[in-house]
Formats: structure tokens, C-alpha cells, sequence
């Protein structure tokens, strides 16, 4: 997969992530067409697809991929058109449209994040409360998987040692607001 | 520091087994692990929410652009269609095309400053220190002022550079191409990248032949970017 682009897919940048997204949106709702779904509930799909596709690029699962982001995204959107289609109660033949012209899409396991715990949820509403700079560097260690190092390159933080010390303070305030 | 190591995932095997036996009997370090485990979960909750949120306005855009679109296509219909069939050729490679500036932006990162590494927590503030701190911290606006200011006084070639990299970030392209044909006529050791920014700016331009021909350029010199051109080529094409 294109080294530049997955970065441009894993970053903040609006400009190229919102490249990016039109690059592939009106091709991808032709080529949804063919599922009988109207355009707004191809775009929703396109949107999610979109997102799972960034959380695969931020779980670091599509830097070994061989095929392009454009198929990738494609195949995730495809599973997703069957999803929207049988919330709507309507018959799916699988096997019907697995190719697009010339390319075969991989195989993807489409993993449902699970939804929120009772003890997730309580977490979340103090999460919200933290500041803004806090709330950052948690998200970017703990979710998108951002070594000490890096969080210092990708943002104004002085040194790992500021990182370190501020990421150690945000989770102490959220450990105590929650057993407050 | 047991904690951060475990997060690191860089334990060895030795200590992996004693960390297990160690959550076994460890209430408190349980609880601590489950807690962290929990705020990754919280953690992507929260940016899969803030990126919807995003997603959401690129579509809104998409059908402001769309509406307008329609709307214009009412009145224009007729005028458009013969310009169709007098052009349909054209028409037909002009679609198939992807923008300039699209590749453009999928493609540009200001170089990264090797020329005057900044110590965090330095005092010597001189204007060299200034200016490439600015420009590390993306303050271009001031970076630009401080770069041009420098090469006034100093003309150090490499000040060309940064400056049309600062340009190009700032949107002003169009400024940026005379100061890198000049850095590419210096012995600075930078000038073997400038041709893949000159392209970068002439893509930022929209002049796409000019872009080709300085892609060929970084391809011909084989010392930078490239693979990057060679795709870009592709994506032209």
C-alpha cells in the first residue's frame, strides 16, 4: 500500500485526509450502485468503511498489505453494503459481486468493535473531562499506538521526558476523578 | 517504570513470566493493567467519534459542491452539451485525470530541518535558532520572515531552500519556484532535492506539464524521492 497516503490516513492533516476520502468517494457509490442502495445510504457506507479503514491503518494492520487502498477500501465497503442491506431486510446473494472488474478483493474480517462496558462507559465521561492536551496524549499513546519518541515528533511537546511525566499526570487526574 | 515497560511490550521472555506471576498475585497491578486497557478502548471510542465528526463535514461539503453543481447545470445544459460533443475527446481525458492538487497535497511535507538541529531548552537565541525553531514547530508565518531576513544578511543557499519549502506550505507556490530554480544552481548540498519540490510546487500551481518535467528530473537524478516521483509520474499520466 502507498506509503504516503497510509500516513496521510493516519494523521490529523484535514487537506489530505479530505483528499484522500474524495479521491475514492464517487467512484466508490458507482460501483456501490450495483447493490441497489440509494446514494445517501451509500455514502453512509462509504463514511464507515472510510473509518474502518483508518482504524486497520491505525492498528498498524495494513502496513504488510500487497494491495492497494483503493481495493482495500473497496472490500470493506462491499461487507458493509451486504450489512446495510440485510438491516433493511432485504436478500443478498454473495457470491453475485466479489470481483470488481479486473481485481479480486482480500479477504477481510470485518471485526465489530464491541460497544462500551458499564465500567468503559464511567471511564468515558471523565475522560471528557480532562483537558484538551491530556485527552491528546492519552489518544495518542493508548489508541493509535504512538511510541513516547514519536509523540514527541508529531507534536509540541519538549522531550520523551515532558511526554512521560504529563502522560504519568493525566492518568493519575483520571484514576482520581473516578474514585473521587 | 514496570508498567511503562509491560506498555512498551519490550520485556524479555524472563520478564514476561515474572510480570504474569506477578498480575496473578497482585490485586492493585490487576486493577492498573484493567484500568489501562479500559481508557484504550475509551481512547478509540473517542477518536472513531471525533473522526466521524470529520467525515461528516467532508460529506456536508461534497453536497454543498453538488448542489451547486445542479444548479448550474440547469441553465448551462444546452450550451454544454454542444461544448461536449466539440470536445468529447478532450472531455473524456480531462476526466480521467486526477487533479494536480490533490497528488499535490497527498505528496508535500516541508523537508525536515538538517541544517541547524535545535536543543530543546537552549538559550543561545540567535536568528538562526529562531528561524529554524519556527519552522520545526510549523510557525511558518514567522519562519518565512526569519528565513528571508537570513539570506539577506548571510545569502547561505540552504536559506532558499527552507524559504520555497516554507512558501509552498504556506500556499504561495507561485513564489517558491524562482528562489528553488536558483538553489538548484548552487553547490549547496541540499540542491539535489529541490527539483522534487520545484514539482511539488508546480503541482500546487496546477501547471502539470512543468510538474512532469521535474519529475523526470528527480527520476533522471536517481538521489531523492525517486520512488515517490515514479508514482507520481504514474498517477499523471
Amino acid at each position: 500500500m502507498n506509503h504516503e497516503a497510509l500516513k496521510a490516513l493516519k494523521s490529523d492533516d484535514r487537506l489530505k485526509l479530505k483528499s484522500l476520502y474524495d479521491q475514492y468517494r464517487s467512484e466508490f457509490i458507482g460501483f456501490g450502485k450495483k447493490y441497489d442502495l440509494d446514494e445517501d445510504s451509500l455514502a453512509d457506507v462509504y463514511q464507515e468503511a472510510f473509518l474502518a479503514l483508518r482504524k486497520r491503518a491505525m492498528k498498524g494492520k495494513l502496513d504488510n498489505v500487497n494491495s492497494s487502498m483503493k481495493t482495500y477500501l473497496f472490500a470493506i465497503g462491499k461487507y458493509k453494503c451486504f450489512d446495510t442491506l440485510k438491516e433493511k431486510g432485504r436478500s443478498v446473494t454473495y457470491e453475485s459481486h466479489l470481483h470488481m472488474a479486473g481485481e479480486t478483493f482480500p479477504d477481510i474480517e470485518i471485526d465489530e468493535t464491541p460497544s462500551l462496558s458499564k465500567e468503559q462507559l464511567l471511564l468515558r465521561k471523565h475522560f471528557k473531562e480532562l483537558g484538551k492536551k491530556c485527552q491528546q496524549v492519552l489518544t495518542l499513546f493508548y489508541y493509535r499506538g504512538l511510541s513516547i519518541n514519536e509523540i514527541v515528533e508529531q507534536t509540541d511537546y519538549q522531550n520523551e521526558n515532558v511526554v512521560k511525566a504529563h502522560k504519568s499526570r493525566c492518568l493519575k487526574t483520571l484514576r482520581e476523578s473516578i474514585n473521587r | 517504570m514496570l508498567l511503562e515497560k509491560y506498555e512498551e511490550g519490550s520485556f524479555t521472555d524472563e520478564e514476561q513470566k515474572a510480570f504474569d506471576i506477578m498480575l496473578k498475585k497482585n490485586v492493585g497491578l490487576r486493577k492498573e493493567v484493567a484500568f489501562r486497557n479500559d481508557l484504550k478502548r475509551v481512547a478509540e471510542a473517542e477518536d472513531d467519534d471525533a473522526f466521524r465528526n470529520v467525515l461528516a463535514e467532508f460529506e456536508a461539503d461534497t453536497d454543498a459542491k453538488k448542489s451547486l453543481y445542479k444548479s448550474i447545470s440547469a441553465r448551462w445544459l444546452a450550451a454544454a452539451s454542444i461544448l461536449l460533443l466539440l470536445g468529447a475527446g478532450y472531455f473524456f481525458v480531462f476526466e480521467r485525470t486526477v487533479p494536480t492538487q490533490e497528488l499535490f497535497a497527498l505528496n508535500f511535507e516541508p523537508y525536515r530541518n538538517v541544517v541547524h538541529p535545535i536543543v530543546r531548552g537552549t538559550v543561545t537565541q540567535n536568528q538562526k535558532t529562531k528561524a529554524f525553531a519556527a519552522y520545526q514547530t510549523q510557525d511558518y508565518k514567522s519562519a518565512l520572515q526569519l528565513f528571508t531576513e537570513l539570506y539577506e544578511n548571510e545569502e547561505e543557499p540552504y536559506y532558499l531552500f527552507y524559504r520555497a519549502n516554507t512558501l509552498i506550505q504556506l500556499n504561495r507556490a507561485r513564489e517558491a519556484v524562482p528562489l528553488l530554480k536558483k538553489h538548484l544552481k548552487t553547490n549547496d548540498s541540499l540542491a539535489e532535492k529541490s527539483p522534487w519540490y520545484l514539482a511539488m510546487a508546480y503541482l500546487q500551481l496546477n501547471e502539470r506539464e512543468n510538474a512532469i518535467k521535474m519529475l523526470n528530473k528527480v527520476v533522471a537524478d536517481s538521489k531523492f524521492n525517486v520512488e515517490e516521483a515514479t508514482q507520481l509520474l504514474e498517477d499523471l499520466d
